[in-house]
């Protein structure tokens, strides 16, 4: 069986529950500061999900201008989002492999160390005799430590819960932390601490 | 390196619960040596590999006012922090250590940072050890207290009661006491009354830097935790490494495997040079700890 995604969430969408909750954050003077992170305005960089991601702005340690915060919290989420969606939600079930693809945002090192434990950052070792994947929860808060208002490093808390039928049927939850850093523009992880459990 | 978040073992109580971490320290660019937390080697550095970082700590006794970089440093540890698979070793130099400083014939150990700051000091110590650190990172020990009252103390195994007349009237007693920033300060300095002297001493800063270790391991998953340490450190020292950087050391030391720390301390004999006391080190044992750990930070047996 084949699981489909279907649309429900816009990319517009996820920037919109973004900068809701960032609403009663500042009132400070607002001038952008650069962020090459993908942006999730960006449809093409976006994943559609069928659950709504909660996304919400954590503890920002440091001065930043509210729009700096929506941006900073949309792009680090935004990497945590495709993570997760890549690595559990996405692909067609009884999935054979690709999953690899989902440390795409992970630094080099981590990268190489993550790959080392890819059935538990991914649904590798599911995959083959699971039919379908239908997530529950997907949340995301973003921690920010800001320097000079600029945004250094994040680190964006995650949970998601789905569950699977097949062969293998389960609900499953994911949680855990993904530190992140700027890396030629771009927000990258460069170190996880996650927790994957079933029943 | 698998480990369980407790929280989700509450939460799924029939799961099977496997969580995993890992991570990684890029090199970037060689940093000035004027700072307090220095980074010795750069992108085209010798024998860094990607999962192995060590870092000079330093306890500096300057005086306010003084440059604690140009200081001299009355607890040295050499870390080794493992981030692929948790483990971490500390090397004890004890002060007095009597050793070869380029360009400045011998000298007690910490003298090679009065003479030459954190670069020169980071060598010297690598040149005992067989291990060159990656970052040398100097702090006085105000800060240091500051820090361990912020991370709201720490706990150490207290293999031994003693006191000092100045620092600690009242003796820290035996087993698993709780220190705050003074108590810490002066478990880490108290070196007189200790039956091995600067040996003790040098192993009892080997259990502060456990209780810290262990004190932010457990608080690094509160939201903003090491974001606002780090903001700290920032504040309160004197760097110019980016805070990125400094954000991942951070989860290196957040992510050391309490059950995979070693730490040993390069012993000696008591002498005399110039009416001053020091000690000889044995510097085949430092070898010896150097080569176990230089690409593992995994420490054998002392």
């Amino acid at each position: 069986m084949t699981r489909t995604h279907r649309p429900r969430l816009a990319a517009a969408s996820l920037a919109a529950l973004v900068a809701l909750s960032l609403g009663a954050c500042s009132g400070e003077e607002e001038s952008p500061e650069p962020d090459a992170g993908p942006s999730l305005s960006d449809p093409s960089a976006a994943p559609t999900l069928e659950v709504e991601p909660v996304v919400r702005a954590g503890e920002v340690v440091g001065r930043l201008t509210k729009g700096d915060r929506t941006r900073i919290v949309e792009a680090v989420s935004g990497v945590a989002v495709r993570y997760l969606d890549a690595a559990f939600l996405a692909g067609d079930y009884p999935r054979q492999g690709g999953f690899q693809s989902a440390l795409a945002a992970f630094a080099p090192g981590t990268a190489k160390v993550a790959r080392g434990d890819l059935g538990l950052l991914t649904n590798a070792g599911i995959a083959p005799r699971v039919d379908e994947v239908t997530p529950a929860q997907l949340g995301v808060t973003v921690d920010v430590l800001a320097v000079r208002e600029h945004a250094s490093a994040a680190t964006a808390h995650v949970k998601l819960v789905f569950k699977t039928a097949g062969d293998v049927a389960q609900r499953v939850q994911v949680q855990g932390r993904l530190m992140m850093t700027k890396a030629d523009g771009r927000w990258q992880v460069f170190a996880y601490h996650l927790s994957k459990g079933a029943r | 390196m698998s480990r369980v978040l407790p929280l989700l073992r509450r939460l799924l109580p029939l799961a099977l619960v496997l969580g995993v971490v890992g991570m990684t320290v890029p090199d970037s660019a060689v940093r000035p040596t004027e700072i307090s937390l220095v980074k010795l080697r750069g992108a085209e550095g010798v024998d860094v590999g990607d999962d192995v970082i060590w870092i000079l700590a330093v306890g500096s006794d300057a005086r306010p006012g003084e440059d604690m970089t140009r200081s001299r440093g009355d607890a040295i540890q050499l870390v080794g922090l493992n981030t692929r698979t948790g483990a971490a070793s500390a090397i004890g130099i004890p002060r007095d250590s009597w050793v070869p400083i380029a360009g400045h014939g011998s000298n007690r150990v910490n003298a090679a940072l009065y003479f030459g700051g954190p670069q020169l000091f980071g060598r010297t110590v690598g040149n005992l050890v067989g291990v060159q650190p990656d970052y040398v990172m100097v702090t006085r020990f105000p800060f240091f207290e500051n820090m361990v009252n912020d991370i709201g103390g720490i706990y150490v195994d207290n293999p031994r009661p003693f006191a000092d007349q100045y620092l600690k009237p009242k003796a820290f007693p035996k087993g698993h006491i709780k220190l705050n920033g003074y108590s810490a300060m002066a478990f880490s300095r108290i070196r007189k009354s200790l039956p091995g002297g600067d040996f003790d001493r040098s192993a009892n800063q080997q259990r502060v830097l456990r209780g810290i270790q262990a004190r932010i391991a457990t608080r690094s998953d509160q939201p903003g935790f090491i974001e606002r340490g780090v903001m700290s450190v920032m504040r309160n020292m004197d760097t110019d490494l980016a805070p990125s950087e400094l954000f991942q050391i951070a989860h290196a030391v957040a992510q050391v495997d309490p059950r995979k720390i070693r730490s040993c301390v390069v012993q000696g004999s008591f002498g005399t040079i110039g009416g001053a006391s020091i000690i000889f080190p044995n510097v085949a044992q430092a070898r010896r700890y150097g080569d176990a750990a230089r690409s593992d930070a995994t420490l054998g047996p002392c």
